[in-house]
């Protein structure tokens, strides 16, 4: 048999002269957990992927974590075989958005996007259990809803609350005191040291800011409408 | 790794405008008090003028994308739509998680049809519909473009001289191309045949902008390779610390090896991961600042105004 003119001995590889290397086809049969996600925004154009493996090398995730890889994240959740499904699933919560792969990817695929929207059809699919990032989203998300602004300091406090340390707040406005409670060290560090420099303009203004938490005019007939849209993908 | 002096490209100015809206964003209103002080100040003494949006709404960052692809351009949305209302055409924000989502948003409401959509929405909500999508631009693009080395040599009064700063742009300031429109500088080809290619954005791989600014400072700039764009964890500081952590530590530790005594930052998220990590290596003997701060104190502030501790710049 001739492959491409060449006789069967001519396809040994040998280093010197270069690898020949198979077109790759990818598979037909595209399992209906694919079609779910890639019907989801921006999602889609994962559908050009050649799987030539540049998401993961710039992956900064896939660096630290064994077994983080954003092409065979695709290249799974595309065959979908169960078992390596699941394995996906463990991991995939661990992306931190950063965007190096799809700013990479010379297909043009939303690569972070594509992640984010398998998260979301794997967990309605029941085949995820709630990460900790979808969480911290959640809250955060909540509270733009609320006020339309994100108060940091009371974002953080509500987090750490959440991951079950003690935070202090007062009793009247329920506000945390960040110099009480137990939270981590480092973040007690951060939230205090501009006490230490005496920068007390700064500190009264924000102590203002946690007792009045920051809102976006009109944000009563906003949030019904974003509330909507929420609730669409 | 910053791009090479001799591949650098001038500023282009007039292209975004000396005055323009200020999306300042929830942690410059909180936490962030001293980044946007001296961002003000700064842009001040290069003759340039923030206006303010008064009534602006959180911008998403990753957070909201990440459940509901609308509802993050409904908050985009609305504050083109208020940037509009104050009469501005390009917005300027100091933090990358702002000008990523404002960028984003900018760039997926251009899709035919969808400003239209997203219009109604704003309507339903009894705000003004956005006739004529402003541009979102970074606050480090601006300073460079609109003011550049040159403005910034002419007023650095009290040089950084000595002074080895690390400049870090972190991930989402040039990432991804599709949103930011970086573009690679060094190119000799007809540089805006790049899809999405923005003029006044930075370079896709090798960004310079802060370096070239703080380098007319007087300071000496640090190569921090890769890791002057590699993610620093963000806020995995708060979701999954250990991974963060090993990601800021890679930065910090790059930066100290190279024998620099301050990291300059243009975001606060940054500045949150990489103190924290910091936090438990006092022996990397660093300080992250804001790049705003640096220039604030060239151009003669003193470094109490602009909340800068003696221990942060004087080593």
């Amino acid at each position: 048999m001739r492959l491409w003119g060449l006789a069967e001995e001519d396809r040994i590889v040998e280093g010197k002269e270069g690898a020949l290397i198979l077109p790759k086809t990818s598979c037909d049969c595209k399992t209906e957990l694919f079609d779910e996600i890639t019907a989801l925004p921006l999602a889609g154009e994962a559908l050009s992927c050649d799987g030539c493996g540049v998401c993961t090398a710039s992956c900064p995730v896939a660096e630290i974590i064994t077994g983080f890889n954003p092409r065979s994240f695709i290249k799974t959740l595309e065959a979908g075989a169960l078992d390596e499904v699941q394995k996906t699933a463990e991991l995939l919560w661990r992306c931190v958005s950063c965007q190096a792969c799809t700013h990479r990817c010379p297909r043009g695929v939303f690569v972070e996007d594509f992640l984010k929207a398998a998260v979301k059809v794997l967990r309605r699919k029941g085949l995820m259990e709630k990460s900790p990032a979808e969480l911290f989203d959640e809250l955060f998300t909540a509270e733009v809803l609320e006020y339309g602004k994100v108060e940091p300091v009371e974002l953080i406090f509500s987090w750490l609350e959440l991951q079950g340390y003690r935070v202090v707040r007062d009793p009247l406005l329920r506000k945390p005191l960040p110099f009480a409670g137990e939270i981590p060290p480092e973040i007690k560090k951060l939230v205090l040291k501009p006490l230490k420099g005496l920068r007390l303009s700064f500190v009264a203004l924000n102590a203002v800011r946690l007792l009045v938490h920051p809102r976006s005019r009109n944000w009563g007939r906003v949030k019904h409408v974003l509330r909507k849209a929420l609730g669409e993908v | 790794m910053a791009l090479p002096k001799g591949m650098r490209k001038p500023p282009r100015k007039g292209k975004i405008g000396k005055k323009v809206a200020y999306f300042k964003g929830c942690a410059l209103e909180g936490p962030a008090r001293d980044y946007d002080a001296s961002a003000r100040l700064v842009a001040k003494a290069l003759g340039l003028e923030l206006d303010q949006l008064e009534d602006f709404n959180c911008c998403g960052s990753l957070h909201v994308k990440n459940l509901s692809f609308k509802a993050s351009l409904l908050l985009g949305a609305r504050n083109f739509s208020v940037a509009r209302a104050q009469g501005h055409g390009a917005l300027v924000a100091p933090c990358n998680g702002c000008s990523f989502a404002l960028k984003r948003a900018e760039r997926l409401l251009s899709d035919e049809g969808k400003l239209s959509e997203l219009n109604r929405l704003l309507e339903e909500a009894g705000e003004r519909p956005v006739d004529e999508l402003p541009q979102a631009h970074h606050l480090l693009e601006w300073l460079y473009n609109e003011a550049g080395p040159e403005e910034v040599k002419k007023n650095a009064v009290r040089p950084l001289k000595g002074l080895k700063v690390a400049c870090y742009y972190g991930c989402l300031y040039g990432m991804p191309r599709v949103f930011s429109g970086a573009y690679p500088h060094a190119s000799k080809e007809e540089e805006l045949a790049v899809p999405y290619g923005r003029e006044t954005a930075d370079d896709d791989e090798h960004p310079y902008y802060m370096d070239a600014l703080l380098e007319a400072a007087g300071a000496e700039t640090v190569e921090l390779g890769p890791y002057a764009t590699s993610c620093c964890g963000s806020y995995f500081s708060l979701v999954e610390p250990e991974l963060a952590r090993s990601m800021a530590l890679k930065v910090l530790k790059e930066a100290h090896a190279r024998g620099a005594r301050l990291l300059a930052v243009a975001c606060p998220a940054c500045k949150l991961s990489l103190e924290t990590a910091l936090a438990r290596h006092e022996d990397l003997k660093l300080s992250v600042v804001y790049f705003t701060q640096l220039l604030a104190l060239a151009f003669g502030h003193p470094p109490g105004s602009l909340g800068l501790t003696e221990e942060a710049w004087a080593g």
